[in-house]
């Protein structure tokens, strides 16, 4: 091109406000560095584009920076991305000045890293500079001074695990010899307080009338001190009209004598295209969005000579990788899982929704011990799915489903974890399924699915079935050791006596749940026995202290094969459809009363104490007192009774007899309970028991049904026990 | 009024007119803004967003946090040879917070809730809470660190009226975590 511009004339040159002292004079201009500020959702935005356009192509993106003058005394502006910088044309946005860039994206860490090495990335950046540079020679940045400012940012984008690793560069190229400072001040100590007013009117009304203004223009400043604020593109004009020309420049430095990187480029520009050996550049920063003429900058440079022909070859040296957040030569990372990732997102809401409660309702409860309750539900039918779907609500994180069944066509309009596609191809797996269905509901849940069948007395195994029994008892203790919770929500009485024996043994909290036509009954079991349990006769029992009883303590016979001589609608739980979502929200409340008690599995049962004394320990419980046993039916008026009963000395599944003995033998004591269930009348003295009952009823023939409907109920009666029928000796209350 | 509680419509008035009062005492905190929800049910609410704070302390969460962190920066990247331009003094610069504050109207409790949520300017990362009680005037903080007041308090909770996530229309829809912090 070869123009030989005009240098303005410096009317302020000899002004007494033109500080020139000689420790700035001969200083090097030094640029406070840009600093990026990245928005998730550019990386949203990225996603999106990968997996609708790019996929795995590595092409350069072509996107739009936006960067922001100073607004704050301690705290600089910014080149901020985010999923706006995706938009072409780039948008016009309020007090942000778009930049171009580059985005190179690449599919692998490797490949990232493979960008690291320094002569990669000077070759990265100097692809940059040179498209800058070409840009300053050809005259192009005058006439959009975005071009300027160009900067790449290479990244990794993990969109997995939302984990992301960029750097961003924003070439500044190296000119032949240093800026120097001649003077810095503040804009209002420099012009005065009347033109830099004017100043600032200028710019503020510039950079109002048009979103999107590039980041510098300039100011002709006329004899009478009025400012005009014109486009780069009319240096030439404005220089040759005599007045004063200042570069002013939406300045991100908040610092007192240093301007911000993006200078640079551009006083290079003045240097090259307009041959000036000395510019006085405004550098504007904002208070409250406006130009603050003392907040702002008045400084003056020497530019450097640029010989004929410098750079003609080959782009000079280009600076200005970012350094990371350590101040170290290297790439950013950011993990936005717990902003962007729906599941993170899901599992904080459900914690957050729980924790609502504790601003009014229950001010002491304690969600992250129901979250870290771990809870085994043998049984995944209608009350199995019923109780998952409450423990869910009370944000448990942990649920087992153990079943042996497999799903079955009229499964999934009572069941609701099921569904019609569940049932094809012979069934799947009820515990798999309903683990299935349970991370589909809530992905943050952690639920497995056991296929075990529970052993059960009174069911003969022949010679084969006996290893296979074994097997399953250790995969049932494993697995009674790993939870805190055992729910019982099978359909047979016999199978609840094994894991009822192993959550006494092992002292954790077992919920039972069963189910009659229109009856059911939800209680929790007692602690691990200690020897204090109630006599049999005990007949002042106290809802206070004593141990609790277990689903059998109110029993006087093992447990036998419930389902022979049956009819098929006795073999299947026929109930009416409301029950099991009644029982099982009931036990699962029962449940979390009792994981909020701080006497824990040993807390007592909630009873009506006419003394009231307990009022005040039970309004401090952050779920109230809970109830040992709940018995309610549809059938006679939906009514609905809290029971409670001691553990029986004589129980065949609970007492300190039966659980010593399933300690100290194990494996051999169970196969022999299982094969022959009198035995455990034997070892408990039930045995005994009924032949002292058979004397006395002997003698009383005459009363027999009263002592029949006591203590003593029949054979045939008790092996209706889940039913929902047995009789007892409950305390009514 | 004793009781704290507001109408929806005593809400919208008193918050307009604390827009107005705001934007003509602030100082360069930024201004509010009256954003009417979209569905048409739920009162609007006030906005300030984007509001610069700078971190107390020089504490660097997100690149504490991440194992493969370690792992790429073992490699040796080399260092930028002397650029004499370049200004050093900023570094170990205290990082810059942004937040978003947003009055909204909670119409269970008929009480103003000022939301706000944190992250760091340069990678977007939400705050932790610990960083967001440093930010805090130190008689929040002590607000926020007391169970016993039952009235007043900060926590986290979801928001009402954009719920989550928050409305399209919205920005950053999809960046609002759940860790919403509220102060009632």
């Amino acid at each position: 091109m070869g123009c030989v511009w005009l240098k303005p004339l410096r009317a302020a040159s000899s002004d007494s406000d033109l500080v020139l002292d000689s420790a700035s004079r001969h200083s090097t201009l030094q640029f406070q560095p840009l600093q990026s500020s990245i928005d998730g959702s550019f990386w949203a935005k990225l996603g999106n584009l990968k997996l609708d356009n790019l996929r795995l192509s590595e092409d350069p993106q072509q996107i739009t920076g936006f960067s922001s003058a100073a607004n704050h005394a301690d705290i600089p502006g910014s080149l901020l991305v985010d999923d706006r910088s995706f938009e072409t044309p780039a948008p016009a946005r309020q007090k942000l000045h778009g930049v171009p860039g580059e985005l190179r994206n690449v599919n692998t860490l490797e490949r990232f890293k493979a960008l690291h090495p320094l002569e990669r990335r000077r070759a990265l950046i100097q692809e940059s500079a040179d498209r800058i540079w070409r840009d300053i020679r050809s005259g192009a940045a005058e006439a959009d001074p975005a071009l300027l400012s160009r900067f790449l940012l290479i990244s990794y984008a993990d969109l997995k695990l939302f984990r992301f690793y960029y750097w961003f560069a924003f070439p500044a190229i190296k000119p032949p010899q240093p800026v120097m400072v001649r003077s810095v001040q503040p804009m209002q100590q420099a012009l005065g307080e009347d033109l830099s007013k004017g100043v600032a009117e200028s710019c503020n009304q510039w950079l109002s009338s048009g979103g999107g203004r590039p980041l510098f223009w300039l100011l002709r400043i006329a004899e009478d001190n009025s400012v005009e604020s014109v486009p780069l593109s009319s240096w030439q004009e404005a220089a040759s009209s005599g007045e004063r020309v200042v570069l002013a420049y939406a300045d991100h430095s908040n610092l007192q004598s240093n301007p911000g990187w993006l200078l640079r480029n551009t006083l290079l520009m003045s240097a090259a295209r307009w041959r000036v050996p000395d510019l006085e550049v405004a550098c504007l920063r904002l208070r409250r969005g406006l130009v603050d003429t003392a907040a702002s900058l008045l400084l003056s440079v020497s530019l450097p000579h640029i010989p004929e022909g410098w750079g003609e070859a080959e782009t000079p040296a280009a600076f200005g990788w970012e350094l990371n957040s350590r101040n170290k030569t290297g790439h950013r990372e950011v993990d936005l899982g717990e902003s962007m990732d729906p599941k993170q997102l899901a599992s904080a809401a459900v914690d957050l929704n729980l924790r609502l409660m504790r601003w009014r309702a229950a001010p002491a409860l304690d969600t992250a011990r129901l979250a870290a309750t771990k809870c085994l539900l043998l049984g995944a039918g209608t009350l199995g799915c019923a109780v998952a779907r409450v423990l869910l609500g009370w944000g448990v994180r942990h649920v087992t489903f153990l079943d042996s069944g497999r799903v079955a066509f009229s499964n999934p309009v009572r069941q609701s974890l099921y569904e019609f596609d569940d049932c094809l191809k012979g069934g799947k797996p009820k515990a798999t399924a309903a683990a299935a269905a349970l991370q589909r509901i809530f992905p943050d849940v952690e639920s497995t699915g056991v296929q075990l069948c529970i052993p059960m007395p009174g069911h003969p195994l022949s010679e084969g079935e006996v290893e296979k029994a074994k097997h399953d008892v250790k995969q049932l203790e494993a697995l009674v050791d790993a939870h805190d919770v055992i729910f019982l929500l099978m359909d047979t009485r016999e199978s609840r006596w094994l894991p009822t024996l192993l959550g006494a043994a092992k002292n954790k909290l077992v919920i039972n749940a069963a189910l009659g036509f229109e009856s059911f009954l939800v209680m929790r079991h007692g602690a691990a026995p200690g020897g204090d349990d109630a006599p049999a006769s005990s007949s002042t029992i106290n809802c206070k202290g004593a141990r609790l009883g277990c689903y059998f303590c109110n029993d006087v016979v093992a447990p036998l094969d419930s389902t022979v001589d049956r009819t098929l609608e006795q073999q299947c739980t026929v109930a009416r459809p409301g029950l099991a979502g009644i029982a099982g929200s009931l036990a699962v409340e029962m449940c979390c009363g009792v994981i909020q008690h701080p006497q824990g599995v040993r807390a007592p049962a909630a009873c009506h104490d006419p003394d009231a004394s307990s009022s005040s320990a039970d309004s401090a419980l952050p779920l109230g007192p809970v109830p040992h046993m709940i018995r309610g039916q549809l059938g006679g008026g939906f009514a609905q009774l809290c029971l409670v009963g001691q553990a029986f000395r004589q129980c065949i599944a609970c007492s300190n007899a039966v659980v010593t003995q399933y300690r100290e033998k194990g494996w051999p004591f169970i196969l022999q309970a299982l094969q022959d269930p009198h035995a455990l009348e034997d070892l408990t003295g039930l045995t005994e028991l009924h032949s002292s009952a058979d004397a006395l009823a002997m003698m009383d023939s005459d009363e027999e049904e009263e002592s029949e409907e006591g203590l003593l109920a029949a054979p045939d009666q008790a092996s209706s026990a889940e039913q929902g029928d047995v009789k007892d000796d409950w305390l009514e209350l | 009024m004793e009781t704290g509680m507001l109408s929806c419509e005593e809400f919208e008035r008193g918050a307009l007119r604390f827009a107005s009062v705001w934007r003509e005492h602030s100082s360069t905190a930024g201004i509010w803004s009256w954003r009417q929800a979209t569905n048409g049910l739920d009162a609007g609410y006030l906005a300030m967003e984007g509001a610069l704070k700078q971190s107390a302390s020089a504490h660097q969460q997100s690149d504490a946090c991440l194992a493969l962190g370690a792992l790429l920066d073992d490699e040796d990247v080399g260092e930028e040879e002397g650029d004499c331009a370049v200004l050093c003094s900023t570094a170990g610069a205290p990082p810059v917070h942004l937040y978003d504050y947003h009055i909204c109207y909670h119409a269970s409790y008929s009480v103003p809730v000022l939301f706000f949520r944190g992250s760091s300017r340069a990678d977007g990362a939400a705050l932790c809470w610990e960083e967001v009680l440093e930010d805090l005037p130190a008689a929040s903080r002590e607000l926020a660190s007391t169970e016993d007041s039952q009235w007043t308090f900060i926590t986290q909770q979801e928001h009402p009226v954009l719920r989550h996530p928050w409305a399209a229309g919205e920005r950053r829809s999809w960046t609002v975590p759940a860790s919403q912090k509220v102060v009632r």
